[in-house]
């Protein structure tokens, strides 16, 4: 298979077009709390660039990558990666599972990395590298490629938390 | 621990030079159009629409988006290539741009030097030599193959020496070669395609009723008001199908027919229609039971049987053994009904299907309530791999007492399997008639001359030197751990002790004069039939766009060109090619072929197919007026051409379905083929006797496969994410970590009697394997227990108490070990799904962790 050059080591070539981002690295952005986020809440947040909208929830049980006392908080990019329709309002947090898709109904298990339970979609559903300091939840990565991204850190704009940070 | 995939860290996007071509997917039935790209490493495009060959501005769209799996780098003449597999929506296919997770994935599936899942590619002959196999040169590997013929043949006195078992899913170059190898240079009835031992149609209720197994338009799907889904799930095996024109262009109620609770039968029950959860292997009782309740309510289509059913016996039984056996007239056929077996009540108690379902099926398949009944009738192998006659000629028989057959929104055909490219130059029959020493006595008829089971020919000895091409019997069979018993016995034999082409017909001689065989195998990656090969043939996959330019068609009709686009391993060589070096070494002095186009050509101007639904009539004529060969004037039919095809102004042009009644144009001699144009009913039976000897019946048969104490069904099919026999989904990173082996979906009930959980390695064993020609044999093979906790299964349990489901290929984990040898004698297919076994623990897998258990059946409420 392909093997990118990871963001750490390499940047993106100078844009060709203004809208196009240049992010070096994946950011450390503050996407929510351990002790706001109930059995079964959905939040959603932008991450790493504007427009890139992931959700944050908690599931039943333990998840791979999960933080929180339980390592039963996970957050997942919020399309489907198919075709890119949400499943954003199709996430069942007691069941494990995203979807079915609304398009075309893939399944994405929540507690398996985002693994296709069943469906067309071609890559698992990215999931969102979670920390937790102090009760606060930070996003510091992605592992997959985004839906409609060639690259998670181009072709956008970095979200302003990030300049923050 | 989830691993960060480099698989889906980034996907570089074609410039705008870089080179396009159209085909055509690889895999499945419905033959979606694919572009594919081709640029050098080291180039890429930009992020807007100007700067890429892509045309889209990044981030990409709904269904613009290359994901990181339609991707892949491969090596042609030490340079590095990018490879991107796209949907082309500008194919009447697939113009959503949806797509399967095979066809989003066949970039991967190229063969490449740099990734080392490929590193078994064949990539030059072999020959077995003192226990190993060993690199030979081409002239040493085709003289030993000669030689082996000869001796198995007797120097072509005894032709039924020699067997050959080859692909129908190839492309009709391919086929073409290999079937005239076999009957026309070698004489021998000994054919049998990838899935099945002999030359026999797929669907014998269909086809001898006087239908097509494929006759109807994807756009009959949109229109249709019910669609009648029977061992059948394009959810699954057809993703284009359901996606684009079942879900998104159409409106159907589907009746789902199937023993498990699966996405399809919840999709279906959500969505206005019904599933009926028939028990396993009881489908022919239960199609009846619905023409039953049509017939009684008067439902059928008197006026459309009237005019397109025959009613005299005499013609029937003048149409040939097959339909003098199992042919009806209706009247026959409606007293057969009659039966109180096939009363909706006493029919629930076998099926297990509610009267009340059964009914309400009938109600949505016959619409009464409507002038005219839109229903369209598909079908695969859980109808097709198991009583083989009754369950393809149940359908038909719906079919024709509906009237629902040839407009728009009606039809009958299959749902599933490959494309196909079979062709032939019509040697087969009379080698058959000739030759064949295997015949069928029925109630009726007897002493009919039968296509030869080559599989049983392996095990009785008469077949001494198996070629084998593009599949791996030693799992793709029947009762096969018995069959692999077999082989291996057959083959333990003399070896011979060098390359030496005398020596190697030393070797051969002994084996085979002592009652063993030569197995040559010609294939692309090793599996589990080249363990026993002696000769070993690297092919080029010409599906994957290796070699040159092929054709062959989809599950419409759809004929059309692939070209070219990279090169394979080059001591590999095309299947026609190999063919030929063989034909000409024993004789043949028709085979000089320069390429595949030659063949091509050839099959348009000499064999076009006259009157079949596949005929390809009119390209040469087509082809002739614009002064090209018929193979340059394909490669201009953009968006293929539906067979018939046949030539009007110049041009091709196709069929949309067959069937379509009288006043429209007529594409063969009949509506229906049969000598009268009338279509023929189907005696579907469960007391036919298959046995004339000793009077068994179907029945009787069903008794015998059905579980005992302490077993369970284990039935097979298919999983969304695996194919066929996976050769290639074996390599691909994204479709093993899903499914790392083979699974068996267990009940939660069967597994807590058991002490199974989710993740635990369990073995099934058959230790009663039926075998219809003797002697049962055993079989066990080997799978990870799917189990969904109750609180899990949010609508349903996809297998009941009493039934296990299983993937039936999976490499090393053959369900086939334990599968029946149970073949309808005027047809022998094997009925693959009807296996059973005892179930037990071995211990906790080593994929337990790593596997999702969640449940598959969630369908949108």
């Amino acid at each position: 298979g392909f093997q990118a050059p990871t963001a750490e080591e390499e940047s993106p070539a100078e844009s060709p077009t203004e809208r196009v981002a240049r992010l070096d690295r994946y950011p450390r952005i503050l996407v929510g709390s351990v002790g706001d986020l109930g059995d079964g809440d959905v939040e959603t947040f932008e991450y790493p660039l504007e427009g890139t909208r992931n959700f944050l929830t908690r599931i039943e049980g333990e998840a791979w990558d999960g933080v929180g006392s339980d390592g039963d908080i996970v957050a997942y990019n919020g399309l489907c990666t198919h075709m890119g329709c949400s499943v954003e309002g199709l996430v069942d947090p007691g069941q494990e599972m995203a979807g079915p898709c609304s398009c075309h109904y893939t399944t994405f298990d929540l507690s398996k990395g985002g693994m296709v339970v069943s469906g067309a979609a071609t890559t698992d559903l990215p999931q969102v590298r979670l920390d937790v300091e102090d009760g606060d939840i930070y996003a510091t990565g992605i592992d997959g490629l985004v839906y409609g991204y060639r690259n998670n850190l181009r072709d956008g704009t970095p979200i302003e938390a990030a300049a923050e940070e | 621990m989830a691993a960060d995939n480099p698989n889906t860290s980034e996907v570089p996007i074609p410039p705008t030079d870089a080179e396009r071509s159209t085909r055509s997917c690889r895999y499945c039935i419905v033959g979606c159009g694919y572009e594919v790209y081709k640029w050098p490493v080291g180039e890429e495009g930009g992020p807007s629409a100007d700067e890429n060959a892509l045309g889209i501005d990044y981030p990409a769209g709904y269904g613009e988006w290359p994901s990181p799996n339609m991707h892949e780098i491969i090596k042609e003449n030490g340079r590095e290539y990018h490879v991107l597999f796209k949907p082309d929506t500008e194919y009447p296919v697939n113009e959503s741009g949806s797509h399967s997770v095979r066809g989003g994935t066949q970039a991967q599936s190229l063969y490449s030097p740099n990734n080392e899942d490929y590193d078994d590619r064949l990539k030059q002959p072999q020959i077995r030599i003192g226990g190993d196999l060993v690199t030979v040169d081409w002239d040493t590997a085709i003289e030993a193959w000669a030689r082996a013929t000869e001796i198995a043949t007797e120097n072509g006195e005894n032709p039924n020496g020699y067997g050959q078992k080859l692909y129908f899913y190839q492309f009709i170059e391919n086929t073409f070669a290999g079937t005239k190898l076999c009957y026309d240079v070698i004489g021998s009835p000994n054919w049998g395609g990838h899935n099945r031992p002999a030359l026999t149609p797929e669907c014998p209720g269909l086809v001898n009723a006087g239908l097509a197994e494929w006759s109807y338009a994807y756009e009959d799907a949109a229109e249709a008001d019910t669609i009648v889904l029977a061992g059948a799930d394009p959810k699954e095996n057809q993703d284009v199908i359901f996606s684009r024109w079942i879900d998104e262009q159409g409106d159907a109620d589907i009746v789902f027919i199937d023993p498990r609770k699966k996405f399809t039968a919840n999709y279906a029950e959500n969505n206005g229609g019904i599933h009926l959860q028939v028990n396993e292997a009881t489908d022919p009782i239960l199609l009846n039971a619905i023409a039953r309740h049509i017939v009684d309510q008067g439902w059928h289509d008197e006026e459309f049987i009237e005019e397109w059913v025959m009613a005299d016996r005499e013609t029937i039984d003048e149409e040939g053994w097959y339909q003098e056996e199992l042919g009806m007239t209706p009247e026959e056929y409606y007293d057969l009904l009659d039966d109180p077996r096939y009363a909706p009540e006493n029919a629930a108690e076998t099926t297990g299907v509610p009267a009340e379902d059964i009914r309400e099926a009938a109600e949505l398949i016959a619409q009464p309530n409507d002038e005219e009944t839109n229903t369209l009738f598909m079908l695969e192998k859980g109808l097709i791999w198991g009583w083989s006659h009754e369950n393809t000629g149940a359908m038909a028989n719906l079919t024709l007492i509906t009237g629902s057959v040839g407009r728009p929104g009606t039809g009958i055909t299959r749902a599933g399997g490959h494309q196909e490219g079979f062709w032939t130059n019509g040697a087969e029959g009379d080698v058959i008639a000739e030759s064949s020493t295997q015949t069928f006595d029925g109630e009726t008829v007897e002493g009919a001359t039968v296509a030869p089971n080559t599989v049983e020919r392996i095990r009785d000895g008469e077949i001494s030197h198996w070629h084998v091409i593009g599949n791996d019997p030693a799992r793709q069979s029947y009762a096969t751990q018995d069959l692999r018993n077999a082989m291996r016995e057959r083959t333990s034999g003399a070896q011979p002790q060098t390359a030496d082409i005398d020596e190697i017909e030393r070797a051969f001689r002994e084996r085979i004069e002592s009652g063993g065989m030569v197995v040559t195998h010609q294939e692309l990656y090793a599996n589990t039939t080249t363990q026993y090969a002696d000769i070993v043939l690297p092919a080029t996959a010409v599906e994957s766009g290796e070699g040159g330019d092929y054709h062959r068609w989809n599950g419409e009709r759809r004929f059309r060109q692939y070209q070219g686009f990279m090169e394979g391993p080059s001591g590999a060589k095309e299947d026609w090619e190999i063919f030929a070096m063989m034909g000409r070494r024993l004789g043949a002095d028709d085979m000089d072929w320069e390429d595949s186009r030659e063949i091509f050509n050839l099959i348009a101007e000499e064999y076009p197919g006259a009157g079949g639904d596949h005929s390809l009539e009119g390209i040469a004529p087509a082809a002739e007026a614009n002064d090209m060969t018929p193979a340059e004037y394909m490669e201009t039919v953009d968006e293929g051409v539906q067979q018939p095809i046949y030539e009007e102004n110049g041009e091709v042009q196709g069929t949309p379905r067959v069937h379509a009644p009288d006043g429209e144009r007529e594409v063969m001699d009949h509506r229906f083929h049969t000598s009268t144009g009338e279509a023929i009913l189907q005696r579907v039976d469960w007391d036919r006797v298959v046995d004339p000897d000793d009077g068994t019946t179907i029945g009787d048969v069903y008794e015998q496969l059905s579980p005992g104490e302490d077993e369970i069904w284990v039935t097979n099919g298919r999983l969304q994410h695996l194919w066929q026999n996976m050769y290639t989904h074996q390599r691909l990173e994204y479709i093993q970590k899903r499914f790392p082996q083979n699974i068996l979906q267990l009940h939660p009930n069967d597994a807590a009697e058991r002490g199974i959980e989710a993740g635990d390695l369990v073995e099934i064993v058959n230790d009663d394997v039926f075998n219809i020609h003797g002697e049962n044999t055993e079989g066990s093979f080997t799978a990870v227990a799917y189990v969904v906790d109750e609180d899990d299964a949010a609508q349903g349990q996809s297998v009941s108490e009493g039934l296990a489901y299983t993937y039936w290929l999976y490499p090393d984990q053959v369900n086939n070990d334990v599968n029946p040898a149970y073949l309808d004698p005027a047809n022998p297919n094997p009925g693959y799904k009807y296996g059973k076994g005892r179930i037990r623990r071995l211990g906790e897998s080593e994929v337990k962790g790593e596997m999702s258990f969640k449940p598959m059946n969630i369908a949108p409420e």
